[in-house]
């Protein structure tokens, strides 16, 4: 019996204090409350949308914009309530910018359009110190780089790789910043969901390139590129994340990518280059193959969690 | 320090996608799907048999959980292909709810409830019963307040129950989506109703353990109902809340993400489609908007000045 969790936390015997529960009824009645309002500004907006007129239409947007900015100035964006303003007027960026190609025409392909969200609104990322929109802007970052891919060079794998490489910097500099002592980098969800984001972005083009004896894809560059990128990182982030900022979650996420990675080679291998053990046997063989990759790998972070907990 | 969600659920994954495997396995070397029902139980059997002689974190725990799901994928397909889905649906539920109980490992008891409410919902729109996955949420809800208000002392116990909580927890959030789609034969009123009530019950007891004062736990419980009623239609609304509530009572942050999600996911499809023209939308979420900002308001200037006084 797995006796490290012991706890059962649908009966956990403390609760928070009344304090905490004020504190987070207060969080969730702001956010709550804020969300549903600009959502009926917004569908106020939609149902007379038609009859709106060019200038109606960039005012009512250009005013909730300035609102927004106005609130965030004037709460203070050291403040949560100025960060989530700020935060929604950078989201009333790109609705501007969708408008304005809208209505002039201006022919801009969608990448473009989230390019530019990006540029614009990075000073106000830069300003905030305030995770969730960094997030927002590798997001709008992240899209660009994709659209760009699909609308020029639609199975292009490049575009994949760069993603992951735009993702992968982002990773490294949050926890760069992070063991500086920068404090509002301090959750672990931030890297967490980068990470992964990363992770699967240099998946792809890996499998890819390992599948294409089978598949006949011609994107080999694009594969190598990946597989360059990801098999450092995973063994930078085995040793980081057991070493130097312990976390059992970033551990299982890389050895999660490891396994896929071996096991797309092993069962590749075997179909390809040993045709004699038939499809039976290469299912059998693949079954067996990752049991055992997953038992040395869960058995692995069990001591890794052990010495992390002998260590405290 | 408790084992992080993300090992037992890679060791999961992996035995599901080598299960997957071993079918493929088993398909190149049986034809007849009489012979693959057997195949199939024989795997159960000598897994349950395996999985009582070793070491819940051994490589033969593993082997036989991947045993014992490549029987299940096997029993499913032939079950459901050669018989009425009625009869496969009982069957199935039946084996389901044996394994939950003789199959110990948390990753297979989280996957048996799953499977254990989705049969059951089969098998109730098989019935033609009147509101069958209205019917479904509150068979799994009752089971999981019981499981919430249990005493956490007996780890043993504990261990057993947390996957079987968390599983209900998920196929009640699963069987919401259709509602979210706006599907016709989806869970809606008598859900949310059965929903609220349970919820109350609990969320009552809780707040009056803690010690809360009268009228807390009165505007607590008058906003959830009110919320309730105004989202009738949408029962995983409530649900959602629910979850958040417990989440936040129990400090598990995955959770509370998980609400989140599925409270935007519910709420966009409530709105999206509610019968009403837009203006009536507007004025129906800027109000609700409103109302809860001003709601804050009260309960910063009164449970907290209540809460300086009492320190």
């Amino acid at each position: 019996m797995d006796t490290t969790q012991t706890s059962f936390p649908l009966s956990k015997p403390t609760s928070p204090e009344a304090g905490e529960w004020a504190h987070f009824l207060l969080r969730c009645l702001l956010v709550f409350g804020t969300v549903l309002t600009v959502a009926g500004v917004v569908f106020f907006v939609a149902a007379y949308w038609q009859e709106f007129g060019r200038f109606g239409k960039f005012a009512a947007l250009e005013g909730a914009l300035l609102a927004a900015a106005v609130l965030a100035w004037r709460i203070g964006i050291d403040r949560l309530g100025g960060k989530v303003a700020l935060t929604a007027a950078a989201m009333l960026v790109g609705a501007l910018i969708a408008l304005y190609g809208q209505t002039y025409r201006t022919g801009a392909d969608a990448w473009e359009n989230f390019l530019l969200w990006a540029a614009l609104i990075l000073p106000w990322v830069l300003a905030a110190r305030f995770s969730a929109l960094w997030l927002l802007w590798l997001g709008v970052a992240n899209l660009a780089v994709r659209l760009y891919g699909w609308q020029t060079h639609p199975w292009d794998q490049r575009f994949l790789v760069a993603a992951g490489v735009l993702n992968g910097v982002a990773w490294i500099g949050w926890e760069m910043a992070r063991r500086r002592g920068v404090r509002w980098l301090d959750g672990t969800w931030g890297p967490r969901l980068i990470g992964a984001a990363t992770l699967l972005a240099l998946l792809g083009p890996s499998m890819t390139l390992i599948y294409g004896p089978i598949s006949g894809d011609t994107n080999v560059a694009a594969g190598w590129a990946a597989l360059g990128l990801l098999l450092p990182l995973i063994f930078g982030s085995l040793r980081y994340y057991r070493q130097d900022e312990p976390q059992v979650f970033m551990l299982a996420l890389v050895l999660a990518a490891a396994v896929t990675l071996l096991t797309t080679f092993f069962v590749v291998r075997l179909l390809v280059y040993d045709p004699g053990f038939g499809e039976a046997g290469v299912w059998l063989a693949s079954a067996v193959f990752l049991l055992t990759e997953i038992s040395a790998a869960t058995w692995w972070l069990r001591e890794v969690t052990l010495r992390m907990e002998a260590r405290l | 320090m408790k084992t992080p969600w993300l090992i037992p659920l890679l060791r999961g994954v992996g035995a599901v996608v080598a299960a997957l495997f071993l079918v493929g396995f088993f398909s190149e070397m049986i034809d007849s799907e009489a012979v693959a029902r057997g195949v199939g139980f024989a795997l159960i059997l000598s897994a349950v048999l395996l999985r009582h002689l070793v070491d819940g974190k051994s490589f033969l725990a593993l082997l036989a959980l991947t045993l014992v799901l490549a029987g299940e994928i096997r029993l499913f397909f032939s079950c459901f292909h050669e018989w009425e889905v009625l009869v496969a649906a009982c069957v199935l539920l039946v084996l389901e709810v044996v394994l939950l109980l003789g199959f110990p490992d948390a990753f297979h008891r989280f996957l048996s409830t799953v499977s254990a409410v989705g049969l059951l919902a089969v098998i109730l729109k098989e019935i033609d019963l009147p509101v069958p996955f209205d019917v479904t949420v509150l068979s799994a809800t009752v089971p999981l307040v019981w499981l919430w208000t249990r005493s956490g002392r007996d780890t043993v116990a504990a261990e057993a129950r947390l996957p079987v909580a968390y599983g209900l927890l998920a196929a009640i959030l699963g069987l919401f989506v259709p509602t979210a789609l706006g599907l016709t034969e989806a869970a809606g009123t008598v859900a949310t109703v059965g929903l609220t009530l349970a919820f109350g019950v609990f969320a009552f007891g809780l707040l009056r353990r803690h010690g809360a004062d009268r009228e807390a736990v009165a505007v607590g419980l008058g906003v959830f109902v009110l919320v309730a009623f105004a989202t009738h239609q949408a029962p995983g609304v409530i649900a959602s809340l629910a979850l958040a509530f417990v989440a936040f009572h129990q400090g598990e942050n995955k959770w509370l993400a998980v609400a989140a999600i599925f409270l935007t996911v519910f709420l966009t499809g409530f709105y999206c489609h509610l019968d009403l023209t837009l203006l009536s939308k507007s004025a129906m979420l800027t109000t609700s908007g409103v109302a809860l900002l001003v709601l804050r308001l009260y309960v910063k200037s009164r449970i907290l000045t209540s809460l300086e006084t009492t320190s």
